[in-house]
């Protein structure tokens, strides 16, 4: 008798399921290996034509960009029309502004931008998402609208290309779309790359993102005041101006900390009475910010607010005031200063940094040869200052363990 | 008699078929979720990060102990990673050999007066250099208590960045490894506290100055074994879990953490054994008690090579080590077990690894054996044992072809068609004899931990380094 016939007459619910069972695996197997097979050979004929296609265009390139060789000739031919594309906005990444605005009229010349347009609107998921960021990277104003009606996709990854898209454009415009979506309640849209693409596009006009700023409440605000803070120097703190003073006294003690890092861009008469004042707020991380930016100056009317910092309570501010004093020229006085706190963690701290900055031996070096000048005693005294804070730091290194460890073998 | 053996017969068969499904969801789940991933990645330019000012710095923890003949390559190969700011933290922890003077001599180091404040305990710090040669570099010498973790634990006090990645100093990162780990965290950073990169198999691979020329499989069919395990792994295993935020491994050999958090967690457990998977479970305690929103995820494009165990022997020694650690951090999790705080982690994670992983080697060896009595006892037919045999091998074997089904269809690192054919292949042959040792050795090490025997065994290695420093610098050396 047939054994899978005579298991049937036994256990025929178990022999049924174990037969499926095996074919099931063994279908599962072929099917796995076959497409293995079949995608290896399809993914190579692509790949071959595609790297046929850009040798072709590299070899035309001047050709193809002059107009000696037509559009009509390539643009029917749809991988030559994606490998120029590509090319074009690759040299347009690292290219000169002129150079730049050139390529870009290549683009809309040979119809290659409208195409770019054709495929964010034809396309769904992936296609699109990198669709909308291929036409950010033309950097064309035109590109804008569309990139926009890419936000009010109802996908989150789709919002987040257009995110990207508009990022690359870096134009004050795109920075507008996104703010009026951001401050809707509709669009759930937040993290680093919409951080960075506000940025970037607020760039050139940081004054645009103060209304919005103004009217955000709780994260919203938050990251508004971010994006404000993080616009490089010339930009935020001479065009913002008296609107900075009114972060500093906001109830939000992330916008506060925003203020203070925005505030390290301004004029030091305009930004010192504001900074000095958040050196002394309540939220550790406001002080942070605040001796940071105090720091970037290295301005001796800011040493007491430093020395301040340099006995605070919490370590990062500690170690960021040391930072900012060891850059303060007068490195002698403000080490008097120092003493004069009578905190040892407070000297460890700029011993440390001195050294990390490579100013201590030569800060020692000074007052052995300026002795004179400083005066023999006091000389003396900061000398022994500098090796009881080193030892101090050396003392710190030497804790036990807490728990037994494992054995080695 | 009779009635036992079918008992325990059908609770093996609903065992394997309970095991069988969660894989295959598993694997259903990795390959839409890796293929997300993909698409994602394609609108997506990692140059962007480098030029951000959002980047967030990284400090690179690499523990050396007697670790001279690779160091300097090490710490080289750690130092070419391309990230916009970038820490590296060496901590030679108590080493006999000349770790430290290769060290000094290769990246003129000096004594640092620098504020080391313990924020965890460790072992007495004896030093903390600086190089004058490369100042992303800091290296500190400690006395050794025979402990990683605590190494580990003493580059965390150093570390300066908001988040920590913990290196073997014997694996070797891509270089754009850490920009492609951050893509995850940069878009959720409030929420994401870890993420776990891919650990790929470093044997058969050629390397050229400390840096993979050519990615090839290896040649013992040990090492092409785990180059399955490895990718079934993390390839189903880590990405399945991670997409319900239920991965419990972080591998030791490459992961990203929030410092704030491994403090706050109060870093790596120095009595442990398996240190990584312990602190990633006591992570999602700490998240789940202090009632946060939080996720630990997979990215599986950042690469780092390992070499795996080349002999029988020290893969054994592997594995008794890894099946104890599993137990150690079941046994502390206990109290997470099937209560509302914790979730999923308690009401899924941790029971699965604990029927599928920690019980399985003793439910696959008491039903092997009634398996075989039922057998020899006329209790089973024949052609139903044989069936049940077929079946269980070709579904592992369908699982693991799978697994290389997902590699071929997202990140191919082997490219050559004789190398895939030879993963396909050792899909089969994995699963007799290499499947029933690996059950010996697990319960070799659920054995010793119900001994207390908790020793670590050093696992013999060729060492990527080491087999390059005996090459010139210009020439590529193969990896065994």
């Amino acid at each position: 008798m047939n054994p899978i016939a005579h298991l049937r007459s036994i256990h025929p619910e178990a022999a049924a399921f174990a037969v499926r069972a095996i074919v099931f695996s063994v279908a599962g197997i072929a099917a796995l290996i076959t497409f293995i097979v079949i995608r290896r050979r399809v993914r190579r004929r692509y790949f071959d034509r595609l790297a046929d296609a850009e040798f072709y265009v590299r070899q035309r390139w001047s050709a193809i960009l002059s107009g000696e060789i037509p559009a009509a000739e390539w643009r029917a031919i749809r991988i030559h029309a994606k490998a120029i594309i590509e090319l074009t906005l690759d040299r347009m990444d690292v290219a000169s502004p002129e150079e730049c605005e050139k390529l870009r009229s290549f683009l809309r010349r040979t119809g290659l931008l409208d195409r770019v347009v054709l495929d964010t609107r034809r396309f769904r998921g992936w296609r699109r998402e990198a669709a909308l960021v291929q036409l950010g990277r033309t950097r064309a104003p035109e590109a804008v609208p569309v990139l926009v009606r890419g936000l009010d996709a109802p996908e989150v990854n789709t919002q987040l290309a257009a995110v990207r898209g508009l990022a690359r454009t870096g134009l004050p415009s795109a920075a507008e779309a996104m703010l009026e979506r951001f401050i809707s309640d509709r669009w759930k849209l937040e993290g680093t790359s919409l951080l960075n693409a506000l940025i970037i596009c607020a760039r050139a006009n940081p004054r645009i993102v103060l209304p919005y700023l103004f009217l955000a409440r709780g994260e919203k605000r938050e990251l508004l005041a971010r994006v404000v803070s993080e616009i490089p120097a010339d930009r935020a703190g001479a065009q913002l101006g008296d609107d900075l003073l009114l972060l500093v006294a906001d109830a939000s003690a992330e916008v506060r900390a925003s203020a203070a890092r925005a505030l390290a861009h301004a004029e030091f008469a305009f930004a010192f009475p504001a900074l000095a004042t958040l050196a002394e707020d309540g939220e550790w991380f406001v002080r942070l910010r605040a001796i940071t930016s105090l720091g970037r100056f290295a301005e001796p009317r800011c040493v007491p607010a430093l020395l301040r910092g340099l006995c605070d309570r919490n370590r990062h501010v500690r170690q960021r005031a040391a930072e900012a004093l060891a850059r303060i020229p007068d490195s002698i006085s403000v080490l008097r200063d120092v003493l004069d706190t009578k905190d040892p963690y407070a000297l460890q701290a700029l011993v440390a940094e001195l050294d990390r900055t490579g100013n201590f031996d030569k800060l020692t070096e000074e007052l052995e040869s300026q002795a004179e000048r400083v005066g023999q005693a006091d000389s003396l005294r900061l000398l022994q200052a500098l090796e009881s804070g080193a030892d101090g730091l050396r003392a710190m290194m030497r804790i036990p363990a807490a728990t037994k460890p494992v054995k080695m073998a | 008699m009779r009635a036992l053996l079918t008992i325990s017969n059908n609770t093996l068969f609903y065992y394997y078929l309970a095991s069988n499904m969660i894989f295959l969801a598993l694997l259903i789940v990795a390959l839409l979720s890796s293929r997300k991933h993909q698409q994602h990645l394609a609108s997506l330019r990692l140059e962007r990060m480098k030029i951000s000012p959002l980047t967030p710095p990284i400090t690179l923890i690499a523990p050396a102990h007697n670790e001279e003949g690779s160091i300097v390559a090490s710490i080289g190969a750690l130092l070419r990673v391309d990230y916009p700011e970038l820490e590296v933290v060496v901590v030679n922890d108590g080493s006999k050999d000349a770790t430290l003077a290769r060290l000094v001599k290769e990246y003129q180091l000096e004594p640092a007066r620098r504020l080391y404040l313990a924020q965890i305990a460790t072992a007495p710090v004896r030093a903390i250099y600086r190089s004058t040669r490369e100042p992303r570099l800091i290296v500190v010498d400690k006395e050794s208590i025979g402990s990683k973790a605590d190494a580990v634990n003493a580059g965390l006090n150093v570390a300066s960045s908001p988040y920590t990645c913990v290196v073997d100093a014997d694996s070797l990162i891509e270089s754009d490894a850490l920009l492609r780990i951050m893509v995850n965290i940069l878009e959720d950073p409030k929420r994401v506290v870890a993420a776990g990169g891919i650990v790929r198999v470093l044997n058969g691979c050629e390397l050229s100055v400390g840096k993979l020329r050519r990615v090839r499989l290896p040649r013992k069919p040990m090492a092409i074994i785990q180059v399955v395990e490895y990718l079934r792994a993390f390839l189903i295993g880590r990405e399945g879990w991670a997409r319900g935020n239920m991965q419990m491994i972080i591998s030791g050999a490459f992961g990203i953490f929030q410092r704030d958090a491994v403090m706050r967690a109060g870093g790596y457990r120095t009595s442990s054994i398996g240190e990584d998977f312990d602190l990633v479970a006591r992570l999602h305690r700490l998240m789940r008690d202090e009632k946060k929103s939080y996720r630990v995820v997979f990215v599986p494009d950042p690469v780092c090579w390992t070499e795996v165990p080349p002999t029988l022997r020290a893969l054994g020694r592997q594995r008794v080590r890894w099946q104890k650690g599993l137990i150690d951090v079941l046994w502390s999790t206990r109290d997470m077990l099937f209560r509302k705080k914790y979730g999923r982690i308690g009401a899924v994670a941790l029971p699965y690894l604990w029927l599928f992983e920690f019980l399985a080697p003793v439910i696959e060896m008491v039903g092997i054996s009634s398996i075989i009595l039922g057998f020899c006892l006329h209790a089973i037919h024949r052609a139903f044992f044989m069936e049940f045999l077929i079946y269980g091998y070709l579904f592992a074997a369908m699982i693991s072809v799978g697994a290389v089904l997902q590699e071929e269809v997202t990140y191919r690192r082997y490219n050559d068609w004789r190398d895939v054919a030879r993963l396909i292949c050792f899909c089969f042959l994995e699963q007799f004899p290499y499947r029933q040792m690996y059950l010996v050795w697990r319960l070799q090490g659920t054995w010793q931990f119900l001994r207390g025997d908790m020793q670590w065994k050093q696992i013999e290695r060729v060492g990527i380094s080491t087999a390059a420093a005996q090459k010139a610098a210009s020439s590529s050396v193969k990896i065994a």
